[in-house]
């Protein structure tokens, strides 16, 4: 009687299937929660750039060509409560470019809870890239 | 000196604001349908049509590209097509690069547009080259995972929902494709476009991931490459709110639009005309770098 080790494989090749998000190498849930965060930073950019181009055609504003700079960012509270045309602008686009950092600063903090070393030096990197940006940003 | 429109007071704010959506709209479109991303139009056109100061151009379409690659790119992680740790290893040489390229373009380059503009000469004519020339390349399944790639696990998997199967593939030359993608980023902080047009070939040809892996890892990155330069151009004062806000919206229309399509329309029979446009643009932009445009 034939070893169950020795029988021949009846099954062919086996079926490729999906690799699951662990052995990925991706930690549970960071594809969910990245996937969110680039969804939501974009509809709350678009509907606060929305809502500052409508107030631009009710209350005007300076004219187009002005540069983000005037506006501190300190002034920008006020300036939504006041609903000023030109901070709700600033506001989105200030949300839009800073939705990758986001996703980012989420993946640093999933791969660390998940012990992937690796993974979590090398998006902390990124990380101070886009860190180094603000700074390079605001002293030129 | 071209007939440009006037942004500066001399046309209606909302006519503007209209003119300005409409246009990256069809950059958007047109970029998306092609698989090159907004910027590489949405610059030549603020420059050429609206006589928008190329810094200026740049840094709104850098936004721009910020919004079209996050909106897309919420979809393809959805559905596990991205590959998340090749794409956050680029992003590193992406990053930097992005965030050089910006630097040298608000500080050496601040008072010398014109070799901006001629920069987008040779970069416009490569990704016209790129689209005409480049090729699918099917994925090699025999090719095994280089040093590098085998140490960052960075091998992947996608449920290919036109075909019902699993696609597994290695990836090989990733020290290539790193410094690929430094030399991207620097392109995109530079001059305003995503860098897609040179990832995604890298990323197929060189690399071996399928295409569809490597269009939607490319279009991850790209949020994070192009926000290390947007963040220089925003704290530096070059991103105009008025331009970048409604450039953002029509380019992210466009694109998403573009993006329900892209399957269905006819692109070979409609590449020629583009890569006419690319040209055409790319003519412009000499003329106006030299100053036979004023």
């Amino acid at each position: 009687m034939a070893r169950v080790s020795e029988m021949p494989d009846d099954d062919g090749p086996a079926k490729p299937r999906s690799l699951r998000p662990e052995e990925r190498g991706v930690p549970q849930g960071l594809q969910g929660l990245v996937s969110r965060a680039l969804r939501g930073g974009t509809v709350l950019a678009v509907i606060l750039v929305i809502i500052g181009m409508i107030l631009v055609a009710f209350r005007g504003g300076p004219n187009l060509m002005t540069p983000s700079t005037t506006f501190s960012l300190v002034g920008l509270v006020s300036g939504v409560a006041h609903l000023a045309p030109f901070d709700f602008l600033l506001l989105g686009l200030l949300v839009l470019v800073l939705t990758p950092v986001s996703r980012v600063v989420i993946s640093v903090a999933l791969f660390s809870a998940s012990g992937d070393r690796q993974f979590m030096w090398l998006t902390i990197t990124v990380l101070t890239v886009l860190v180094l940006s603000v700074v390079v940003g605001v002293i030129a | 000196m071209l007939p440009y429109l006037d942004l500066s007071g001399g046309t209606q704010i909302l006519v503007a604001f209209a003119l300005l959506i409409l246009v990256s709209f069809a950059a958007g479109a047109l970029g998306t349908l092609l698989g090159l991303g907004g910027g590489l139009f949405m610059v030549p056109a603020l420059v050429l049509i609206f006589g928008v100061e190329i810094h200026i151009a740049i840094a709104a379409s850098l936004v721009s590209v910020i919004a079209t690659s996050c909106g897309a790119a919420s979809t393809f992680v959805e559905e596990g097509l991205t590959n998340l740790r090749i794409g956050m290893f680029l992003e590193i040489a992406t990053a930097i690069g992005g965030l050089v390229g910006a630097i040298v373009s608000v500080t050496i380059l601040a008072a010398h547009g014109e070799i901006l503009i001629l920069a987008f000469v040779p970069v416009v004519l490569l990704a016209a080259l790129a689209m005409y020339l480049t090729r699918r390349v099917d994925t090699r399944p025999d090719l095994p995972p280089d040093r590098l790639s085998a140490r960052f696990r960075l091998s992947g998997s996608y449920y290919d929902v036109r075909t019902g199967r699993d696609v597994d593939y290695h990836v090989t030359r990733s020290g290539t494709g790193l410094a690929l993608a430094g030399v991207s980023g620097a392109a995109s902080g530079l001059l305003g476009v995503g860098g897609g047009v040179f990832n995604v070939p890298a990323m197929n040809a060189l690399m071996n991931l399928p295409m569809r892996a490597a269009s939607a890892t490319s279009t991850f990155m790209i949020g994070v490459t192009a926000s290390a330069g947007a963040l220089i151009y925003l704290f530096a004062g070059d991103v105009y709110l008025g331009i970048a806000a409604p450039v953002s919206l029509g380019t992210l229309a466009g694109s998403l639009l573009a993006s329900r399509h892209q399957f269905r329309a006819p692109v070979h029979g409609l590449k020629a005309l583009f890569v006419g446009i690319l040209v055409l643009a790319a003519l412009l932009m000499l003329a106006r770098g030299v100053g036979w445009l004023g």
